[in-house]
C-alpha cells in the first residue's frame, strides 16, 4: 500500500533543507524589503498602536505616560480571566462545529457524484452573504422563547417546550455563529479537498479498505492543514465576532469579551485602555494558536497531495439512496441557516413595520424601492462595489507575494511575514479599524473611499495569505523548478504555472474576500465618513430607525453578492466539475 | 488643548462668519454666504430618516444641501473628538442629548459661540448661554403591543404603566434597555430610584427582575421588537420613537406616569466648521419657530420655544395620547449620575437584574 508521506515525488531537498531560510538574489530582497514596508505600514501600525494604547494614560495622545490599571485588570484577576477562559473555549466549539459540518458538506459536493451538486454548494454557502447582525435580528424575531415566530407555531402544535427553539441563549449564539461560519471552513476544506489525488482513495478501497477508515486513514490526514486551518481562522473570528453575541445575550445568556471591547469602546463610559488590553489578550491567545498550528504543519511535504503526475479529478458514484439522503441533509442544512432566515429579512424588507402576524405587516414592493431609492443608498452602492472589485484583488496579489517568498522562495524573515500578515484575524475589527482611523487621520487620506479600502485590505491580507497557503502547500516545487530549468524566468513561472495551479484556492479567497468587503461593518462604520457611505454602515445606521430598510439594504447586498460571484465565476472560468 | 483650524479651505465670506456669534442685523449677509457655501454636515444621533426629512425643508428654502452623519451618542462623540484632535473637523453641526460631553467640548474649544435670533425663546434652563440651544424633546414611556397583550393588562398599562408591567402576563416578554449604555435609557431607571424613590425606587425595580425580563443592550431593535410582538411592552417607549411608529399603523401604543423622564437634545455649532456661515443659517432657521416646527413634524420629538403649538402628526392622530403633565429633565445635570456613583448606580441595576457586568 503506498503511504501517504511517499505519495509525492522524490523531494529534491531534505526536510533540513527545506528548512534552511534562504539569503536570495539582490531582486528576491529588494521584494521582501517592499512587502515587510507594506505589511508593517498595513498591520504592524494599527496592532502597536492598540498595544501601546493598553498601557497608555490617554490613548488619544500616546505621549502622555504609561498606566497599568486596564492591563492589570485584564490579566490579573480572576474574573476577566475566568471570562477569556470561557470566551475561548466558546470560540473554540463555534470552530470545531464550524469545520466539522463544513467538512462532512465539502465532502458531498466535491467528493461524491451526485446531481445538483451547484445548488447544493449555494445552500452550504449561503448564510455567508447575510450580515451577521441582520440574522441574529431575523431569528430572535424567529425564535425568541414563548414569542418568537416559530415557537409560536409549534405551541400551537402543543408541541412541549424542550422542543422549541431558545436562541437567546449559549447555544443559541453557538448555533447562529456556526451557521455563519461553516461556509468560512467549506470554502477553506472544499479547495484542499478539490486538490487531493483521488488515487491513493481508489488505491485504499481496492484494498478492501472501507469508506470510514480510508476517510479516516488517507483523506483525513490530507486535509489536516486545511482541517486545523479551519478550526483556528473560525475560532478567531468567532472570538472577535460581537455583534450576534450583543444581540443574543438578551436574556443574559453569555457576553464573551469581544462584547468588553465592544462596551468599552462605544459605551457612555468610553474606557480605550480596557479595549485595548483585552484586545491585546485576544490577540496573545490568537497568536498561541498560530504558533501551534504552524508547529503542526512544519513538515510540509507530508500535506503535498498534487504532484508532477497528472491525475484524473474522479469523484465516487454513489447510490440513488445515499443520493437522496445527501439531498435532504443539505437541504435541511440549506433552509434552517440560510433559507429561514433569508425568508425573515424578505419579509422585513417588504413590509412597513414588524407586526405580530403577516397581514399586519402590509407587505409591498413599494416598501423597497421606497427604502432603497435614495441618494445616499446609490452612492454607497457605487462605492462598495469599487471596494469589493479593488479590496480582493490588492489583498490575493500581497498574499501571493507573501507566500511565495515564505513557501517557495523561504527567504530568511519571509516566514515572519506570514505571521504578520495573520496578526489582524486575532484583532477584533473595531479595534483595528479605530487604531487606523487615529494612525491616518491626519493624513490626506481621511474622508477618502482609499482610507476605507486600506482597512478593509489589512483585515483581508490575512484570508488571502491562508487560502493561497493551503493552496501552494499542495503544489509540488518540482513543477515551478521544471519550468525555471527550461529557461522561464521566476515571475512568469509563477504567473504561468503557480497561479493556475493555485486558482481554485484563488477563486476561494477572491469570494471569501468579496463577501466580506460587501459585508463588513467594524472597520468601515470607524473609517467611513459623511461623503464616502457604504451599503454595510447604511444598513447598520437604518437599524436605529427601522429594521425594515436595514432588512431592504441588506437584499440589496445579498443581490450584489449573488451577480458578482456570477461574475467572477465566469472570469475564474470555474466551472462544476474544476471548482 | 488646542483647535486645529479647519481643513477645508472655505471662502473669505466664510472666514468671516468662521467667528462670527451672531447675525444681528446681517441675516442676508449671511444667506449670500451659506449659499455661496452650499451644504453643511450635521453629527446627529437622531434617526437619520427623519433628520433627513427635516433639513429638506431647510434644503427647499435655501437650495443648500445638507450632509447627515448618523451614529449612536457614544460613537458620535468618539469620533468628533478623534477630529478635533487631529485637525481634521468635518462637522458643522453636532447634535447630542449629552450634557457633559457639552460642556465638555465648550471647555475644549470645539464648539463656537453663537447665539441665535430665536435665543430669547428658549427657557434660560435649557440652554447652555451662548453655546447650546435646544434641539427636541424625547419624553419617556411604557411602550407595548396591541395585539399580543390581553386586554385587561393593556387597560392596567394605560391607568397605571409600571404596575401593569408586574402583571404575571408579560412574566418572560418584558425587554428593558440596560441603563449601562447611559443617555435617556438610563434616565428611566434614576426615575424610578432617584426622582421618585418613595413610590418606586429599588424596590420596584426588584419586582420588575422577578417578571425575568429580557435586557438589551442597544435601543435600535427594542421598538422593532415590540411592534413585532417578539416582546410584549418595553420600559424604553420614548414618545418620539413609538409615536411615528403608532401612527403609521404599527399595533403598538405607550403611556407615561407624571413626571415622567425626558431627554433633551442640544445643538452647537463647531468652532472650525468646514462651512461656518451655512452652519449658522441651520443654527438660525432650526431654532427658528418654523425650523422648530418643521422638526416636530420630521421627528416626532417636542420643541421647547415659546408658543410651540403641537404639530406632531401623531399628536394628532392618536386620540388617546398625551404628553405627561410634569416630566423631568434634571437627571441631565445632576452629578450624582456621573462618574463612580453612576457605575455604582449601574452595578446595583446588574445585581437585581442578574446582568454580568462585562467591563
Amino acid at each position: 500500500m503506498t503511504l501517504l508521506q511517499q505519495a509525492g515525488p522524490a523531494p529534491t531537498l531534505t526536510d533540513a533543507q527545506t528548512e534552511r531560510r534562504q539569503p536570495g538574489s539582490a531582486r528576491d530582497r529588494g521584494l521582501l524589503v517592499l512587502t515587510w514596508l507594506v505589511l508593517l505600514a498595513l498591520i504592524a501600525g494599527p496592532i502597536v498602536y492598540v498595544v501601546v494604547a493598553a498601557v497608555s494614560a490617554n490613548p488619544a495622545e500616546l505621549g502622555s505616560g504609561f498606566d497599568f490599571t486596564a492591563v492589570h485588570d485584564v490579566f490579573a484577576t480572576g474574573s476577566m480571566l475566568s471570562l477569556l477562559a470561557r470566551s475561548v473555549a466558546f470560540a473554540l466549539v463555534v470552530g470545531v462545529l464550524s469545520t466539522v459540518l463544513a467538512t462532512a458538506l465539502a465532502w458531498t459536493t466535491v467528493r461524491l457524484q451526485i446531481w445538483g451538486s451547484r445548488v447544493r454548494e449555494t445552500l452550504c454557502l449561503g448564510s455567508l452573504f447575510i450580515a451577521p447582525f441582520v440574522t441574529a435580528v431575523a431569528w430572535v424575531w424567529l425564535a425568541t422563547p414563548q414569542t418568537g415566530v416559530i415557537n409560536k407555531i409549534l405551541i400551537s402544535w402543543h408541541l412541549p417546550s424542550w422542543l422549541q427553539p431558545d436562541v437567546l441563549s449559549t447555544y443559541g449564539m453557538i448555533f447562529v455563529l456556526v451557521a455563519h461560519y461553516v461556509p468560512y471552513g467549506y470554502l477553506l476544506v472544499s479547495a484542499s479537498m478539490r486538490r487531493i489525488d483521488t488515487r491513493m482513495e481508489e488505491a485504499s478501497l481496492l484494498c478492501g479498505r472501507g469508506m470510514g477508515f480510508t476517510a479516516l486513514r488517507i483523506s483525513l490526514p490530507m486535509l489536516r492543514a486545511a482541517l486545523l486551518s479551519s478550526v483556528l481562522f473560525v475560532a478567531i473570528l468567532a472570538l472577535g465576532e460581537f455583534s450576534v453575541p450583543a444581540i443574543l445575550d438578551q436574556a443574559g445568556a453569555f457576553a464573551p469579551l469581544s462584547v468588553t471591547v465592544y462596551t468599552a469602546l462605544y459605551g457612555a463610559n468610553q474606557n480605550l485602555p480596557l479595549a485595548a488590553a483585552v484586545s491585546t489578550e485576544l490577540m496573545i491567545v490568537a497568536m498561541i494558536g498560530l504558533y501551534l498550528y504552524q508547529r503542526t504543519m512544519r513538515r510540509g511535504e507530508r500535506f503535498v497531495s498534487v504532484s508532477g503526475r497528472g491525475h484524473a479529478d474522479s469523484r465516487v458514484r454513489t447510490s440513488r439512496l445515499t443520493g437522496a439522503i445527501v439531498w435532504v441533509v443539505t437541504l435541511a442544512y440549506g433552509v434552517i441557516t440560510f433559507l429561514i432566515p433569508l425568508a425573515a429579512v424578505v419579509l422585513m424588507a417588504l413590509s412597513q413595520y414588524l407586526a405580530p402576524s403577516l397581514g399586519g405587516m402590509h407587505l409591498s414592493f413599494a416598501n423597497l424601492w421606497s427604502s432603497l431609492d435614495t441618494p445616499e443608498i446609490r452612492t454607497a452602492t457605487i462605492n462598495t462595489i469599487e471596494l469589493a472589485i479593488a479590496v480582493p484583488v490588492v489583498s490575493i496579489v500581497i498574499g501571493i507575494v507573501v507566500v511565495f517568498l515564505a513557501d517557495r522562495l523561504r527567504l530568511r524573515t519571509a516566514r515572519g511575514l506570514t505571521y504578520l500578515a495573520t496578526a489582524p484575524l486575532s484583532v477584533p475589527g473595531l479595534v483595528m479599524g479605530t487604531g487606523l482611523l487615529l494612525l491616518l487621520i491626519r493624513t490626506p487620506l481621511y474622508g477618502s473611499l482609499t482610507l476605507i479600502g486600506i482597512g478593509l485590505i489589512a483585515v483581508s491580507v490575512t484570508h488571502a495569505v491562508r487560502l493561497v497557503s493551503n493552496g501552494v502547500q499542495q503544489i509540488d516545487p518540482s513543477l515551478e523548478e521544471a519550468s525555471q530549468v527550461c529557461g522561464v524566468s521566476r515571475f512568469r513561472t509563477v504567473w504561468s504555472v503557480l497561479v493556475p495551479l493555485i486558482r481554485p484556492s484563488v477563486f476561494s479567497a477572491f469570494i471569501l474576500i468579496f463577501v466580506l468587503t460587501m459585508r463588513e461593518l467594524n472597520v468601515a462604520v470607524t473609517l467611513s465618513t459623511p461623503n464616502t457611505p457604504v451599503l454595510s454602515v447604511v444598513a447598520w445606521n437604518y437599524s436605529s430607525s427601522a429594521l425594515t430598510k436595514s432588512a431592504a439594504v441588506g437584499l440589496l447586498q445579498l443581490a450584489i453578492m449573488l451577480v458578482g460571484m456570477g461574475v467572477l465565476r465566469a472570469a475564474f472560468r470555474i466551472n462544476r466539475r474544476k471548482a | 488643548m488646542a483647535v486645529v483650524g479647519c481643513s477645508s479651505g472655505h471662502s473669505s465670506a466664510g472666514d468671516k462668519w468662521a467667528t462670527a456669534t451672531s447675525a444681528s442685523g446681517s441675516m442676508s449677509q449671511l444667506i449670500s454666504a451659506a449659499k455661496a457655501e452650499g451644504s453643511l454636515t450635521i453629527f446627529t444621533p437622531v434617526v437619520q430618516s427623519e433628520v433627513q426629512q427635516w433639513a429638506a425643508s431647510f434644503t427647499k428654502e435655501y437650495g443648500i444641501k445638507v450632509n447627515i452623519y448618523r451614529e449612536a451618542s457614544s460613537i458620535l462623540g468618539t469620533t468628533f473628538t478623534t477630529q478635533q484632535d487631529a485637525g481634521k473637523n468635518q462637522a458643522d453641526i453636532y447634535q447630542t442629548s449629552n450634557l457633559g460631553q457639552v460642556q465638555q467640548f465648550i471647555k475644549s474649544g470645539w464648539f463656537a459661540k453663537y447665539v441665535p435670533q430665536a435665543a430669547g425663546d428658549y427657557p434660560a434652563s435649557r440652554t447652555v448661554e451662548d453655546y447650546a440651544y435646544p434641539l427636541y424633546q424625547s419624553t419617556g414611556a411604557i411602550a407595548w403591543n396591541t395585539q399580543v397583550v390581553p386586554a385587561a393588562v393593556q387597560k392596567e398599562l394605560e391607568a397605571n404603566p409600571y404596575q401593569g408591567l408586574l402583571d404575571p402576563a408579560l412574566k418572560g416578554k418584558i425587554v428593558l434597555i440596560d441603563p449601562s449604555v447611559g443617555g435617556s435609557g438610563m434616565a428611566y431607571y434614576a426615575n424610578l430610584v432617584d426622582n421618585l424613590p418613595s413610590q418606586y425606587g429599588w424596590n420596584y425595580l426588584e419586582k420588575l427582575a422577578a417578571q425575568k425580563p429580557a435586557v438589551a443592550s442597544s435601543i435600535q431593535t427594542i421598538s422593532q421588537e415590540v411592534s413585532a410582538g417578539t416582546y410584549y411592552a418595553t420600559i424604553f417607549g420614548d414618545d418620539a420613537i413609538f409615536g411615528p411608529l403608532a401612527q403609521s399603523g404599527s399595533p403598538v401604543r405607550f403611556s407615561s406616569i407624571s413626571p415622567m423622564n425626558a431627554t433633551l437634545f442640544y445643538q452647537e455649532v463647531t468652532s472650525a466648521a468646514p462651512h461656518p456661515a451655512a452652519a449658522r443659517l441651520w443654527d438660525e432657521w432650526s431654532e427658528s419657530t418654523a425650523g422648530q416646527e418643521a422638526m416636530t413634524a420630521a421627528t416626532g420629538g417636542s420643541s421647547s420655544i415659546k408658543g410651540w403649538t403641537d404639530n406632531r402628526p401623531f399628536a394628532k392622530d392618536l386620540s388617546w395620547y398625551k404628553l405627561p403633565s410634569q416630566v423631568w429633565l434634571a437627571w441631565q445635570s445632576d452629578s450624582a449620575l456621573t462618574g463612580d456613583q453612576l457605575t455604582q448606580f449601574d452595578a446595583k441595576w446588574d445585581s437585581i437584574f442578574h446582568v454580568s457586568s462585562s467591563s
